[in-house]
């Protein structure tokens, strides 16, 4: 019932034995299909890859080998997922992943053969959003790659919340710092000193955080 | 590491629960249907649960979500199919892993391992969402009550921060508590 028994398409670098596809699911791309980006560094393998893809209704916008300049062709491309199939992930391919992650950040579904704890932590940490060991077959390719999406989204906004409260903590400080400053210049209390900030923002319709950068900024020059 | 099987069939159960013994790892409980996980999820210390179920429908998301929530750890669940909708839902209820038809015994120990890996990550960076949160709010009360402070003793607010954290220390408390305090205080005695 679970697993071993009916995979429609079997892939294994190890001997390179290829089961026929049999598929059931024969959806067709439409024009809202995702864009995939796939890289495997065996070409009879990737084109298994992107039948199984296709069969299960996703468009291969491009495929690649591992050492291609990835950051460029996803910047070039921009796939809705990235699918990396290899024996282990290297070093260099999880570089590019940490600087994709960082600037272009894409779901990212990784295939391969290394069940090594350190690999998988550190490809995790690179942002691989589901890392598959042995378990790339056509009809799993869906759910994987769904799984790996809600997965992304939701680091994604967690990323995106802890960004923010980091940002206004950062603000909060510059706002608290420029008040001091004006408090002492004019030896004001402290809400009249935030309602300068704020006034002076709404005329220069600026936010009250680069007001108060430029409080100090000034302070430092003329104090 | 102290595994909680909860497992609708007793083969999946067996092959789960020989792939778990394999490594070494311990079973400390075993249940068959997801409405008891959260009794024996509560007086059972698990370091991780796996799960194997069919079909997982809301109802079964709400049941791993109660245990979740008294025993807070991985989860990897097994199923046989699963649409965007359910796994959002699922990934939400605090599934860390879920599988669709890749319930192998050799498969097993990468899955633990990811999960694993994956349920720390999110940890850390909740915990630093918390903790970026509660200074922010925090440091509210410190800004506020330092505004306080200066505007009374008619000292700078860089003086008034220092005597604020020196009060803290001299009275053995936070500082957050002290600008409460101060916060407070002032409040009152405003209307004195």
């Amino acid at each position: 019932m679970f697993g071993s028994e009916n995979p429609v398409l079997r892939l294994s670098s190890e001997n390179g034995a290829f089961l026929p596809m049999t598929s059931s699911l024969t959806q067709r791309p439409s024009e809202t299909a995702l864009r995939v980006l796939l890289v495997d560094d065996d070409p009879e393998r990737a084109a298994l890859v992107e039948q199984a893809l296709g069969a299960a209704g996703y468009v291969v916008a491009a495929q690649l080998a591992p050492h291609d300049d990835l950051h460029a062709r996803v910047a070039k491309i921009r796939p809705d997922v990235i699918i990396i199939d290899m024996e282990s992930p290297d070093r260099d391919t999880l570089e590019h992943m940490c600087c994709i992650g960082r600037e272009l950040p894409r779901p990212v579904v990784m295939f391969t053969h290394d069940d090594d704890k350190e690999k998988i932590r550190l490809a995790l940490r690179a942002g691989v959003s589901a890392y598959i060991v042995d378990g790339l077959s056509s009809e799993r390719i869906k759910p994987i790659i769904d799984v790996a999406m809600a997965r992304f989204q939701e680091y994604q906004a967690l990323r995106g919340e802890l960004a923010k409260a980091t940002a206004a903590l950062e603000e909060r400080k510059l706002i608290e710092r420029a008040k001091g400053l004006i408090m002492r210049q004019r030896q004001c209390p402290e809400d009249e000193a935030y309602r300068a900030l704020r006034n002076q923002a709404m005329t220069h319709n600026l936010r009250v955080a680069d007001v108060a950068k430029q409080v100090i900024a000034a302070a430092e020059l003329l104090i | 590491m102290r595994v909680l099987l909860a497992v609708e069939h007793p083969d999946y159960a067996e092959i789960l629960h020989r792939a778990v013994q394999d490594l070494a790892y311990t079973v400390t409980a075993r249940v068959r249907q997801l409405r008891q996980l959260r009794a024996v999820a509560r007086k059972t210390e698990t370091d991780i649960m796996l799960l194997a179920f069919d079909e997982i429908d809301r109802i079964k998301l709400r049941h791993i979500e109660r245990a979740y929530l008294v025993q807070p750890c991985p989860i990897v669940l097994f199923t046989r199919r699963g649409d965007t909708e359910i796994i959002d839902a699922a990934l939400k209820a605090g599934v860390s892993a879920f599988i669709v038809d890749g319930l192998r015994a050799e498969r097993i120990k990468p899955i633990i391992d990811t999960a694993v890996i994956r349920f720390n990550g999110v940890q850390d960076l909740l915990r630093e969402l918390e903790q970026a949160n509660t200074t922010e709010q925090e440091r509210k009360l410190i800004g506020q009550a330092t505004g306080i402070l200066a505007r009374q003793a008619h000292i700078p607010e860089s003086a008034a921060a220092k005597a604020l954290r020196r009060l803290a220390l001299n009275r053995n408390k936070r500082i957050v508590d002290v600008a409460d305090c101060i916060i407070n205080g002032e409040r009152l005695l405003a209307h004195v």
